[in-house]
């Protein structure tokens, strides 16, 4: 069967600190996702909190390593058409200085390769920039940040290769990856990086093949409405 | 067959020809029309008789200065049926434009020729000799969406014939203006509409350019209907090249984003149309 697209429902929260508001807005924004969703956040979540996954984006090197169903991120990768962002799950106690090694992070199992499009990049250096990545790393979990590649890029690249897949796309635009689903042929599921089960979503709607007109208004000769 | 229309990836390799940007002066003549046609935003009622609504097509005052006042690499002339004016008038209209500019012509298409053919009793051979006499170099590829009889008895029934549309291109040509085809393409076209639309379309002796139109319904009675997703709009590039390696592959730029560009001009497209100027 084709590999199914993901839908990562994300919320970024990264511009302020943690406050009850926040906590309540992960909350109402995790329920309205059927209980997935991952969240941007620069300051740790309580402990005792529930979110099914999130991002932690400003970890100091001797910051808490174990934070359940949490990642790091951990740095940059610089490429001319191309920024990666790196993110690993915090679950290492030993709060290693290895695991700030950008190499070995890499290397990591769960480690997430987060492509972002650098602004003025035309779509063909891009595309070779992705795609030559994808084949230098043929095992990294390789993310393409919507926002920044484009929903045409996104949908020539998805075609390309099916082990890439899109984040951080807005709840708004969710229909743009149902249209590429729907073009190759691949289920889409929802999920985050937490412990759950993906959820795969319902079968989408489809045209049928010739619209549903009224034959007789097809197949009269037209007449002014006034004369009737 | 599929019923999906499949796209094949490509590498993106370096394109096998250069993009021509084609700058356009869009003259539409009248923007009601009584043809109904589903995907057509002119399609409306527009009354025969009594008091009309309709006003009158667009008059050479109304067009001699932006003809004149910029140069343009191609002048379209189109628009809805009317039956207001003659076809006298719609001929003078091109005699005017062609006075005033030396960019190539695309006036009317065949369903215009249908209709006047119809209305006034024109022969068809004698109004392409007489749209070449007045200065148009070339016949719009209206009409010619989707050359699928089926199809078009679902959504543009009173228009003419596959066949009617093919054997007007074949005379125009003999007359000794260009022909141009088209394939309208929206979301969900089925593979065997688009072989069906070429192989009809290889009907035609020297086809020398296929514009890709993508179903755009703002206004139209088929306005619920999507627009194609650029990777159908890929997979019909494609489809085309296979058939016509070397057939010119026209888009609008409208609505295009500069990656949609990229990408379809690496597939093959190869002329792109720039509304320079917009009139009437
Ligand atoms: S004949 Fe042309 S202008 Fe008239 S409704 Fe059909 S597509 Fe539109």
């Amino acid at each position: 069967m084709a590999r199914p697209l993901s839908w990562v429902p994300v919320l970024d929260v990264s511009h302020s600190a943690v406050t009850p508001f926040t906590l309540r807005q992960i909350s109402v924004f995790v329920r309205s996702h059927n209980g997935y969703g991952h969240v941007l956040t620069r300051s740790p979540l309580p402990q005792d909190f529930d979110c099914p996954s999130w991002t932690y984006t400003a970890a100091p090197i001797q910051g808490p390593w174990r934070m359940p169903n949490a990642s790091v991120l951990v740095g940059k990768l610089e490429d001319p058409e191309m920024d990666i962002m790196l993110e690993i799950p915090a679950n290492n106690p030993d709060r290693s200085p290895a695991l700030i090694d950008l190499a070995i992070c890499t290397a990591m199992p769960g480690c997430r390769w987060i492509v972002y499009r650098k602004p003025g990049v035309g779509a063909m250096a891009a595309s070779h920039a992705i795609l030559r990545l994808a084949s230098l790393y043929p095992h990294a979990s390789l993310w393409l940040d919507q926002p920044s590649i484009g929903w045409d890029l996104a949908a020539y690249l998805l075609a390309a290769d099916d082990r890439l897949q899109l984040l951080h796309i807005p709840d708004q635009e969710l229909s743009q990856l149902v249209d590429i689903a729907t073009a190759l042929q691949r289920p889409i599921i929802l999920h985050d990086f937490g412990p759950h089960k993906a959820l795969p979503m319902a079968a989408l709607p489809q045209h049928a093949f010739l619209p549903p007109v009224p034959s007789s208004d097809m197949t009269s000769l037209p007449v002014y409405p006034g004369y009737l | 067959m599929d019923t999906l229309l499949r796209y094949v990836v490509e590498p993106l390799l370096p394109p096998a020809r250069p993009l021509n940007m084609v700058r356009v002066l869009r003259i539409t003549t009248t923007r009601q029309c009584w043809m109904q046609c589903a995907f057509c935003d002119f399609s409306q009622y527009a009354p025969l008789v009594g008091h009309h609504t309709a006003s009158p097509a667009i008059s050479p005052d109304h067009i001699q200065q932006a003809v004149s006042a910029a140069s343009y690499d191609l002048i379209k002339v189109r628009g809805g049926l009317t039956v207001w004016e003659p076809w006298s008038y719609f001929v003078q209209l091109v005699r005017h434009i062609s006075s005033q500019s030396r960019a190539p012509i695309q006036a009317f298409s065949a369903v215009e020729l249908m209709h006047f053919h119809r209305v006034e009793k024109i022969p068809l051979r004698d109004m392409l000799d007489e749209l070449r006499w007045a200065g148009a170099t070339s016949l719009g590829p209206g009409g010619g969406e989707l050359l699928v009889d089926e199809w078009r008895e679902t959504v543009a029934a009173h228009r003419l014939r596959s066949a009617e549309w093919l054997s007007i291109q074949q005379l125009a040509m003999e007359s000794g203006l260009q022909s141009r085809a088209m394939l309208l393409v929206f979301h969900g076209i089925t593979p065997e509409l688009i072989q069906s639309h070429l192989h009809a379309l290889q009907a035609i002796r020297d086809l020398s350019v296929i514009e890709i139109k993508p179903l755009r319904t703002a206004s139209s009675p088929m306005a619920y209907w999507d627009p194609p997703h650029l990777l159908e709009l890929l997979a019909v590039v494609q489809a085309i090249r296979t058939q016509w390696p070397h057939v010119d592959i026209v888009m609008n730029r409208t609505l295009l984003s500069e990656d949609a560009l990229t990408l379809l001009h690496h597939h093959g497209v190869n002329h792109v149309y720039i509304t320079a100027k917009e009139i009437g």
